[in-house]
């Protein structure tokens, strides 16, 4: 069947034929659909069909979350017939990915993705439970700008945060459909590879946290879920006869659970590391040092994507040496806007009346710079260049009244504009320290008064008084 | 910029150089105290105190900016595309406030919330001026 078609899963990569030994399944459909109805958070107490509710749940989260998504499981519950368990899950693997990019990135959306991945079909003992996306967190709220191509990304770094053990899962699995070129074509023989390293995984059907580093091919990703699906297959029943597996992503399938019965134990160095279980992919020197290299290597991978969604055109480069040019062409940039505004700021008229200043401020600010503020500021969180403390506050702006002597003569009208800006100070001081985003969104007069009030107000040197006087 | 203003009036360029100096002081004193738990606006705290106490000095120091990259060779094998990389990492530890003392995974995650900050810097700067602008042709008439 055709879950992916159409418009709403430009990557789905369903061109699986789900239909071929899919039995329907009552109880499979019944329990599909209960799961789907009901958005549990934790999947992994499903009992034998948890595989496929798993997925489906996933899916029907996801959907309900996204709310397009309601299509599909329904096609899905015609396809999932109760033999091809191993083939559900990449539907539902699948079929989300498609809509990532309308998702919120937030992390119960790793979360979920990470579970689908680290589907198991024998156990999910160890299943997330939790996701370490601490290391996620800390990420940029980019994260949650990923197109579909960046989902991996999203993917990867779940998959670094990862704490609990994912039962024989390789985690590549879960970064497979969201690498989201969104084909699974499956290509038969390629997958092999790939589908070792999860065969093994699976045939271990241990709990060990696997960092995920395989970038491969995204159809070898796409594979592997597949070979998971099926690998669990036959590591349940065992007695699976590889010619079970529906022809169309099965036949991979086959191979996969052959070879990945062979490899599994070659795969499977599984070093007892302390904190990080990391899988030592094929063909890779097995020792610690190699494995750690790799697990920091994968980091760093990590955060330079990261970087790559704040850099602007940064997408289109490949080659960390060019990615880097870039980054640093862009803080450079950056750091000279921020020069020149300085300078510019510098050339406003330092003749302005500063006793007319707060009512022209809140005239021209209401007028003019409204719009320009809610363009041009990036209002995020603590962006502002104006962060306040009360007591700082309150403190410093009597600095300013008593170095004004020091000042040159025009300034002298400052004072009473000092009281008055002292004032606003104390009053947003208290506001400001709560809430710099509302701060940010607030009257611009007030941003006027507090920028030289308060850049000055915490340092009280004389100098700052002085610029404040000047500006 | 301050070539412009130089060229302009040598008298007031002075001025309008140290008001800028100390504009931009003011911008990266907010700048840094915006993202207190992070690594280079600590770094950048303690290069901005170290200014006050010696503000000429810092401030030349600050603003000169060395060259950051070495010529880099066209043609790069193996070996060559490290000492690349290596060379990009160098400079960008060197733009990012308290870059040198970080690893490279550090680095990167202060790169990114760095020109995050950066960013909103510059955001609020502009609407300043903007704002200043504003409010000088409109003063204008009023003086």
């Amino acid at each position: 069947m055709n879950c992916g078609e159409s418009s709403e899963m430009p990557h789905c990569f369903l061109n699986l034929n789900w239909d071929q030994s899919i039995d329907p399944n009552s109880q499979l459909d019944s329990a599909l659909n209960s799961i789907v109805s009901s958005p549990a958070p934790n999947l992994i107490s499903q009992p034998e069909i948890s595989p496929q509710s798993h997925y489906i749940s996933t899916n029907g989260t996801i959907g309900t979350s996204t709310g397009s998504l309601t299509s599909p499981p329904p096609e899905l519950n015609l396809s999932m017939g109760g033999g091809r368990a191993g083939l559900m899950p990449m539907l539902p693997n699948l079929v989300p990915m498609n809509h990532i990019d309308q998702f919120q990135p937030d992390s119960s959306f790793t979360q979920r993705a990470a579970r689908l991945s680290c589907f198991d079909g024998q156990n999910y003992p160890g299943f997330i439970t939790q996701f370490d996306l601490t290391s996620i967190k800390d990420k940029r709220p980019e994260t949650g700008l990923l197109g579909g191509g960046q989902v991996t990304q999203l993917l990867d770094k779940a998959q670094l945060g990862f704490n609990n053990a994912v039962n024989g899962h390789d985690e590549s699995s879960v970064s497979d459909p969201v690498s989201g070129s969104g084909q699974i074509g499956l290509p038969g023989p390629s997958d092999i590879g790939v589908r070792k390293r999860k065969a093994s995984a699976k045939g271990k059907g241990k709990e060990t946290q696997k960092v995920s580093e395989d970038k491969g091919s995204d159809t070898k990703r796409c594979k592997s879920v597949e070979s998971n699906g099926t690998q669990e297959e036959g590591i349940k029943p065992k007695s699976e006869p590889n010619g079970s597996v529906s022809t169309g992503t099965t036949e991979k399938g086959n191979g996969a659970k052959s070879k990945g019965k062979d490899t599994g134990t070659k795969q499977l160095p599984e070093p007892p590391k302390d904190y990080i279980h990391v899988r030592a992919r094929r063909g890779e020197a097995t020792d610690s040092h190699s494995l750690a290299e790799r697990v920091r290597r994968e980091k760093i991978s990590q955060r330079m994507k990261l970087l790559q969604d704040l850099v602007p055109g940064c997408n289109k480069v490949v080659g960390k040496a060019v990615m880097l040019d870039e980054i640093i062409n862009y803080v450079q940039s950056l750091q000279r806007q921020v020069e020149f505004l300085s300078m510019k700021l510098a050339t406003v008229n330092p003749q302005l009346d500063f006793n007319n200043l707060p009512s022209l401020l809140t005239k021209d600010m209401q007028q003019a710079c409204a719009p320009l503020l809610n363009s041009s500021f990036p209002l995020d969180t603590s962006g502002l260049a104006l962060p306040f403390t009360n007591s700082q506050q309150q403190a410093n702006p009597l600095h300013f009244v008593s170095s004004s002597p020091s000042s040159v003569d025009p300034h002298n009208t400052m004072h009473p504009f000092f009281n008055a800006i002292t004032d606003a100070a104390s009053q947003l001081g208290a506001f400001w320290h709560d809430d710099l985003q509302n701060v940010v969104q607030m009257d611009i007069r007030q941003n006027q008064e507090e920028i030289p009030v308060s850049s000055q107000a915490f340092n009280g040197t004389i100098q700052q008084a002085h610029m404040k006087m000047e500006l | 910029m301050e070539n412009l203003l130089s060229n302009a009036s040598p008298h007031s360029e002075t001025l309008i150089e140290e008001r800028g100096k100390r504009i931009k002081i003011a911008a990266e004193v907010g700048l840094a105290r915006s993202s207190g738990g992070r690594l280079w606006a600590r770094a950048l705290r303690r290069r901005l105190h170290r200014q006050r106490k010696l503000p000429q000095q810092a401030c030349i120091v600050k603003n000169s900016t060395p060259p950051l990259m070495k010529e880099v060779p066209l043609v790069a094998d193996v070996a060559e595309e490290k000492d690349e990389v290596e060379d990009r990492v160098r400079a960008l530890q060197r733009l990012v406030p308290g870059g040198e003392e970080m690893e490279v995974e550090r680095l990167f995650e202060e790169t990114a919330d760095y020109i995050e900050a950066l960013r909103e810097q510059v955001g609020v700067m502009r609407a300043l001026a903007c704002l200043l602008d504003g409010i000088e042709s409109t003063d204008g008439d009023k003086l």
